[in-house]
C-alpha cells in the first residue's frame, strides 16, 4: 500500500479529488463545522445560549441510565424501522414493475403514484386523521365491508406505528421513481438475450431486472432506514399533544430529541442522543455495505 | 420448464402477445384501484378549496362541495403576496436544480470511477452526514451563516446546492455503478480525459438518473420550509411554503384558502414532472450510447 | 426588469458550465474549477438580486442610523404569529397605537408561523441578532431565564415603582421568575369552563339554568343527555371529555402542578386518583374506549366542531372557543359555566396555560423594548385586545374591565380565574408532564388501574427531580 504511486495512480488519485472537491469544500467550509461542533457539545451542557461546560461522559451515562424514555423512543423507533422499509422497498419494486410496462394511461398513474411524494403538510396529516378514524374513516368502513372490524388505528397503542407505516408506504413515490429510472437504465439486450431464450416475465424479472437494479435497491434500503430512523414530523403532528401519545407509542427517538432541544435547551444531550443514534445506523449501514458485496451487482465487484 | 419452453415457442408470437394483453389489462385493474387510494388527498384538498368555511365546518364531513366557490382560488392567491412568493421560489428552485445536478453528478463520478486514496473514508462520511438529524446542526449552522453575512440573502438556500448533498451523491454513484467500466477503459484509451468522459459519456448514460436528480431537487427545493424560514427575514424575500403558513392560525385557519393555494403550489411540481417523465420512462440502449 | 436580469445571469451561469463541451483537450482540473466559478456566479447573482429585491428595508434601514444619529426613531421588530384577520388587525393597531404614543421608537409586526417563530427567535439569539421583543410559551420562561435567552427585567421593574407586578394574575406573574429574577412579562391566559347545551337541556328534562357543580352531578346530566342509535352508537354524546389533554384534567383535579419549584411531587394526590377514576369508568368505560376514539378522531382535526354540530351536549373548552359557535352555529342556545368540582363544596379548579412579553437577550435596545413590552401589557392595551380577539389577558384591571362583561364567557372566565392553576415546565423537574402522560394513557386505555399508574408515573417524576438536582 505504502510503496509509492505510480504516476497513473497519481494522475488519477488528482482526478479523484478534483471530482469531488465541490463537496469537499462545502464540507469544510460549511457543513463539517456545525457537523464537528455538535459532536464536541455532546460532550458538554450546551445549551446554545448560556452555558457549555465539558462534562465528560455524562450526557451518554444519562442517556443509557438515568433518562425514564430513552430505550423506549429507541425501541420504538426500531420497531417502525423494521416495519417501514421492508414494506415500502417492496411496494414501491412493485409499484415500478406494473408501471415500466408500456400499458396505455400509465404515464397518468406514474404522475398520480408520484403525487403523494409532492403533497406535504397539513393536507396530507389531516387527511390520514380522517381516513384512519375508527368508525366514520374510510379504511375501517373498507374493512367493514369485508366483514373485518378495524382497530382504532391512532387511539391504540398497538396500531398507532402501523399506521404510520401506512403513511410511509403510501408516499413512495421518490422510491418508484428511483427504481423506474433503473429499470429502464437496463440494457435492452439483455432482455432480448432472454427472449430468444423463451424465459417468461418472471425468470427475466428474477435475473435480469432484479440483479441489473440492485444498486439501487441497496441504496434505497440505506436511505430508506436513514430516513425511518429520523422519523417525527408525523408523530408530532399525529398524536393528540405533540408528545408521542398515546401511551408513548409514536415517542420516537428523533421527536425526544427535539423535545429536548427546543423545548428544554438540553442541546448538548440532544446531540449526544443524536451521535449515538448515527453509530447505530452507520453500524447497519456498515455491516449492509459489506453484505452489499454478495447480492448487489456492479460492474467493478464493489459498491 | 423445457416443455413450457416448448410450447411457447410452438405457440409462436401469437399466443405470446395475447398473454401480454392479458397481464397489461390485469396491471391496469390493479393500478387503478390502487390509484384511487392514492388521489384521495388530492380530491379532499381540492374539494376543501371548493368549500365555504361554513361547510367546511359542518358534520359529517362532505366528501363533495355542495356549493362550489371557484373564487377561493383567486382570493387565496390575492390574499397575500403570493405572486412574489412564487417568483422567489422559482428562483431559488432553478439553482437547486442547476447546482444539484452539476455537483452531484461530478462528485458522483469521482466516488464511483477514479480510484484514489481516502476514497472509501470520505464516502462513509458522506453517509454520515445524512444520519444527523438536520435540528442537530441547525443552531451552529445558523451561527455560521449568521457569521458569514448570509442570513437574510438567499445565500444559505443557494451556496449548498453547488456542494452536493450526500442522498444525490449516494445515488447517481449507484447509478454510475451499473455502467461498464470497459466503456471508460476503451474511452481512456482513446486519450480521453475523466472530465470527457463524465460529460460525453456518463451524463448521457445517466440520463434517467440525471432527470430524477432534477425531479427530485426542484420538489424538495420547492417544498423546504425549514431553511427559508430561518433565513428569510424580509416579506417580500419570502418563498410559497412559508407564505402558505398565513392561512394556518392558532384557533382559525383558513382551510378552503390553505388547500386553494396548496393546490396552485403543486402544480409547477406537477407540470416539471409530466414533462419530464418520458425521461425516466424512455429507457436507455447502452450499445448504442457506447457506439455514438 | 428583476427578472429579466436574473434569468440573464442563470443563463450566463449555465453557459459558462457548457461553454466547456468542446472537452477535447480540457482535464479534469478545469472542470471542477469551472464548474465551481459556476457556484461562485449564482451566489454573486443571488446576492444582486437580494439586494435589488429588498431595497425597501435597505433604503429604512439606513435612514435609520441617520435618525438615529439625530435622535429620531428607532426602528424595533416585534415577532409573533398573528398574521390572520382580527388578530392581525389588533397586534398592527396596538403598534401603531405605541408609534403614534411617543417619537423615539418605531414597532413592527413581523409575522411567523406558529411554533416555528420560537425556533427562529432561538437560531437569532444564539447567533446574537435577537429580535427586540418576541412573545414565548409561558410554561418555559424560567427556563429561558436559566439558559440567558431572556433579558432579566427585574431593574427596569423595580424602576417602574411599587406594584408595578401587581397588576398581573399573581399564578402568571410567578411564572416570569428565575432566581428571584423576572425574565418577562404575562401578557395573556387562558382557562377551562364548560359549554353547555341549554336546548338539549330542556329536551332532556334539565332546568338550562342549573349546569352540573360536581362530577356526580355532571355524569347523571350526562346521561340524561345521552341519546343512543339503534345500532348501540351514540347521536349524541352527554358529555366528552377528550377535548381537554390528561395532563390538565389531572392538574385540575386540585389545582396542583406535578411538582413546586421545592421539588415536591405530588402526581398521585387522591384527587388526583379520583378524578381519573371518574373519567375510566364514567366515560371510557361506560361508553366503551372505540365510541369515544372514534369521536375524537372525527373532530379531532380541528376542522369540525361537535359542539357545534350539536353531536354533544357539554363539554370543557376555552372561553375563546365560543367564536366558533357564533360563528358556525349563530342561533345556538348555551351556556357557560365553572368546571365542576370534585366533591360536593369543593373548589372549582381549572387549568390555563398562556403566554409572555420577552425581551431577548442580545436585543440592540433594552429601553424601547421595555417601553412597547410595558405598553402592550398596560389596561387600556389589554381591554382592546381582549375586546377583539376575546382572549383572558393577563392584566387583572383589563380582564375585569366592564365593557367586557357583556360576553357571558368573560364573565365565567374571570370567575374561574383564581382557582385556574397554570402549570410551568419547571427547572426542578423538566419534562415531567411528558414523563406522567403515558401513565395516563395507560388509564384511560384500562391496562392500569389510576392507582397504579400515579403511583409509578409518582415514582418516574421524583427520580426526575433527583437527577436534575
Amino acid at each position: 500500500m505504502k510503496h509509492g504511486m505510480t504516476k497513473r495512480e497519481k494522475k488519477e488519485a488528482r482526478a479523484g479529488w478534483l471530482f469531488i472537491s465541490p463537496w469537499l469544500i462545502g464540507f469544510t467550509c460549511l457543513t463539517g463545522g456545525p457537523l464537528l461542533f455538535s459532536l464536541y457539545a455532546s460532550f458538554t451542557n450546551y445549551n446554545m445560549t448560556s452555558r457549555m461546560d465539558f462534562i465528560g461522559l455524562d450526557n451518554y451515562i444519562r442517556m443509557f441510565v438515568k433518562d425514564p424514555v430513552f430505550w423506549k423512543s429507541l425501541g420504538n423507533t426500531l420497531y417502525y424501522v423494521l416495519l417501514a422499509v421492508p414494506s415500502s422497498c417492496v411496494c414501491a419494486i412493485f409499484l415500478a414493475t406494473l408501471l415500466n410496462r408500456k400499458v396505455k394511461g400509465t404515464s397518468i398513474f406514474r404522475m398520480l403514484f408520484y403525487l403523494p411524494t409532492v403533497l406535504s403538510g397539513v393536507a396530507v396529516y389531516q387527511l390520514w386523521i380522517q381516513l384512519l378514524a375508527p368508525k366514520s374513516g374510510l379504511i375501517n368502513s373498507a374493512l367493514r365491508l369485508i366483514g373485518i372490524e378495524g382497530p382504532s388505528w391512532l387511539a391504540d397503542p398497538s396500531w398507532t406505528k402501523p399506521s404510520l407505516v401506512m403513511m410511509r408506504v403510501w408516499a413512495l413515490g421518490t422510491s418508484m421513481l428511483l427504481y423506474l429510472s433503473s429499470m429502464n437504465s437496463v440494457s435492452r439486450d439483455l432482455y432480448e438475450a432472454a427472449d430468444i431464450d423463451g424465459a417468461n416475465f418472471l425468470q427475466k424479472f428474477g435475473k435480469i431486472t432484479l440483479p441489473q437494479i440492485s444498486p439501487i435497491i441497496f441504496f434505497d434500503i440505506i436511505t430508506n432506514m436513514t430516513g425511518a430512523f429520523q422519523v417525527f414530523q408525523e408523530a408530532l403532528v399525529m398524536s393528540k399533544n405533540g408528545k408521542g401519545d398515546p401511551a408513548g407509542s409514536l415517542l420516537f427517538y428523533n421527536l425526544h430529541i427535539y423535545d429536548e432541544a427546543f423545548t428544554r435547551y438540553n442541546m448538548g444531550y440532544a446531540s449526544a442522543m443524536a451521535w449515538f443514534l448515527l453509530v447505530i445506523v452507520m453500524a447497519i449501514t456498515l455491516i449492509n455495505l459489506f453484505a452489499s458485496k454478495y447480492w448487489v451487482h456492479t460492474e467493478e465487484g464493489e459498491t | 420448464m423445457s416443455g413450457k419452453e416448448h410450447v411457447i415457442r410452438k405457440g409462436g408470437l401469437k399466443s405470446r402477445k395475447k398473454k401480454k394483453q392479458i397481464l397489461d389489462i390485469i396491471c391496469f385493474l390493479f393500478l387503478a384501484a390502487a390509484v384511487l387510494t392514492v388521489i384521495m388527498p388530492l380530491w379532499f384538498m381540492i374539494s376543501t378549496a371548493l368549500k365555504s368555511m361554513d361547510e367546511i365546518f359542518t358534520y359529517p364531513i362532505t366528501w363533495y362541495p355542495h356549493n362550489p366557490i371557484w373564487s377561493n382560488f383567486k382570493d387565496a392567491w390575492i390574499s397575500a403576496d403570493f405572486t412574489r412568493w412564487f417568483l422567489n421560489s422559482v428562483f431559488v428552485a432553478g439553482f437547486a436544480i442547476l447546482g444539484g445536478v452539476l455537483a452531484n453528478s461530478l462528485v458522483a463520478y469521482g466516488f464511483a470511477k477514479i480510484k484514489f486514496p481516502g476514497r472509501n473514508i470520505l464516502f462513509t462520511i458522506i453517509l454520515g452526514t445524512m444520519m444527523i438529524p438536520e435540528f442537530v446542526t441547525m443552531i451552529p449552522q445558523y451561527v455560521l451563516y449568521a457569521r458569514l453575512g448570509w442570513v437574510s440573502t438567499y445565500l444559505p438556500l443557494i451556496v449548498p446546492q453547488f456542494m452536493g448533498s450526500a442522498y444525490f451523491i449516494f445515488m447517481l454513484r449507484q447509478f454510475y455503478a451499473g455502467i461498464p467500466n470497459s466503456v471508460i477503459e476503451s474511452a481512456q484509451m482513446d486519450g480521453a480525459s475523466h472530465f470527457c468522459i463524465w460529460r460525453k459519456i456518463m451524463l448521457p448514460m445517466a440520463k434517467p438518473a440525471i432527470m430524477t436528480v432534477v425531479v427530485l431537487s426542484f420538489n424538495w427545493s420547492w417544498n423546504d420550509f425549514l431553511k427559508p424560514l430561518l433565513y428569510l427575514t424580509d416579506t417580500n424575500s419570502f418563498t410559497l411554503q412559508i407564505g402558505l403558513k398565513i392561512f394556518v392560525s392558532q384557533s382559525n385557519t383558513q382551510w378552503n384558502y390553505l388547500m386553494a393555494a396548496s393546490c396552485i403550489v403543486l402544480l409547477p411540481i406537477i407540470i416539471v414532472f409530466m414533462c419530464l417523465q418520458k425521461y425516466f420512462t424512455e429507457g436507455m440502449n447502452l450499445g448504442g450510447a457506447i457506439k455514438g | 426588469m428583476k427578472k429579466k436580469k436574473l434569468i440573464g445571469l442563470m443563463l450566463a451561469a449555465v453557459l459558462s458550465v457548457t461553454s466547456l463541451a468542446g472537452c477535447g483537450n480540457q482535464n479534469s482540473a478545469d472542470a471542477t474549477g469551472s464548474t465551481d466559478n459556476g457556484g461562485a456566479e449564482a451566489s454573486g447573482t443571488t446576492e444582486n438580486t437580494d439586494t435589488a429585491g429588498s431595497t425597501v428595508t435597505a433604503e429604512t434601514e439606513n435612514t435609520n442610523t441617520q435618525e438615529e444619529a439625530s435622535g429620531e426613531r428607532i426602528k424595533l421588530e416585534v415577532w409573533d404569529w398573528w398574521g390572520d384577520g382580527q388578530y392581525k388587525y389588533v397586534i398592527e393597531q396596538l403598534c401603531q397605537n405605541f408609534n403614534e404614543s411617543q417619537d423615539k421608537y418605531e414597532v413592527v409586526h413581523v409575522n411567523y408561523p406558529w411554533g416555528d417563530v420560537w425556533t427562529k427567535a432561538l437560531a437569532a439569539t444564539a447567533a446574537g441578532n435577537p429580535p427586540d421583543i418576541i412573545i414565548q410559551d409561558i410554561r418555559t420562561v424560567t427556563h429561558r431565564g436559566q439558559a440567558n435567552q431572556a433579558t432579566d427585567l427585574t431593574d427596569l421593574i423595580a424602576q417602574e415603582g411599587e406594584g408595578f407586578t401587581d397588576q398581573f394574575y399573581p399564578q402568571l406573574m410567578d411564572a416570569m421568575i428565575y432566581d428571584g429574577r423576572v425574565y418577562g412579562l404575562p401578557y395573556v391566559t387562558d382557562t377551562r369552563i364548560l359549554y353547555y347545551d341549554k336546548d338539549a337541556f330542556t329536551e332532556a328534562g334539565l332546568d338550562p339554568e342549573t349546569p352540573p357543580q360536581t362530577w356526580d352531578e355532571l355524569v347523571e346530566y350526562a346521561r340524561k343527555l345521552d341519546i343512543q342509535n339503534e345500532d348501540g352508537t351514540y347521536e349524541r354524546l352527554g358529555f366528552y371529555p377528550g377535548t381537554l389533554e390528561w395532563n390538565a384534567w389531572a392538574f385540575s383535579a386540585d389545582g396542583k402542578d406535578y411538582t413546586d419549584t421545592e421539588g415536591n411531587v405530588t402526581v398521585n394526590t387522591p384527587e388526583k386518583v379520583k378524578l381519573f377514576e371518574n373519567i375510566y369508568t364514567d366515560f371510557y368505560e361506560y361508553y366503551g374506549k372505540k365510541e369515544l376514539d372514534s369521536f375524537s378522531a372525527e373532530f379531532g382535526s380541528g376542522m369540525t366542531n361537535p359542539f357545534v354540530a350539536g353531536k354533544v351536549a357539554m363539554w370543557v373548552n376555552t372561553p375563546t372557543e365560543f367564536t366558533k359557535v357564533r360563528d358556525f352555529a349563530p342561533e345556538k342556545n348555551y351556556g357557560v359555566t365553572l368546571m365542576p368540582a370534585l366533591e360536593e363544596g369543593g373548589e372549582h379548579y381549572s387549568w390555563g396555560g398562556g403566554f409572555s412579553v420577552e425581551i431577548p437577550y442580545g436585543t440592540k435596545d433594552v429601553q424601547g423594548s421595555w417601553e412597547f413590552a410595558k405598553f402592550i401589557t398596560s389596561k387600556e392595551s389589554q381591554v382592546f385586545w381582549a375586546s377583539q380577539v376575546y382572549d383572558t389577558v393577563a392584566n387583572i384591571e383589563a380582564s375585569q374591565d366592564p365593557s367586557l362583561m357583556e360576553i357571558p364567557v368573560f364573565k365565567a372566565a374571570l370567575e374561574a380565574m383564581p382557582t385556574t392553576v397554570v402549570t410551568l415546565d419547571r427547572l426542578t423537574a423538566p419534562g415531567a408532564s411528558d414523563i406522567v402522560l403515558p401513565y395516563l394513557d395507560e388509564i384511560i386505555l384500562g391496562s392500569k388501574t389510576p392507582q397504579e399508574a400515579l403511583d409509578e408515573a409518582q415514582a418516574q417524576v421524583e427520580q426526575l427531580v433527583n437527577d436534575s438536582k
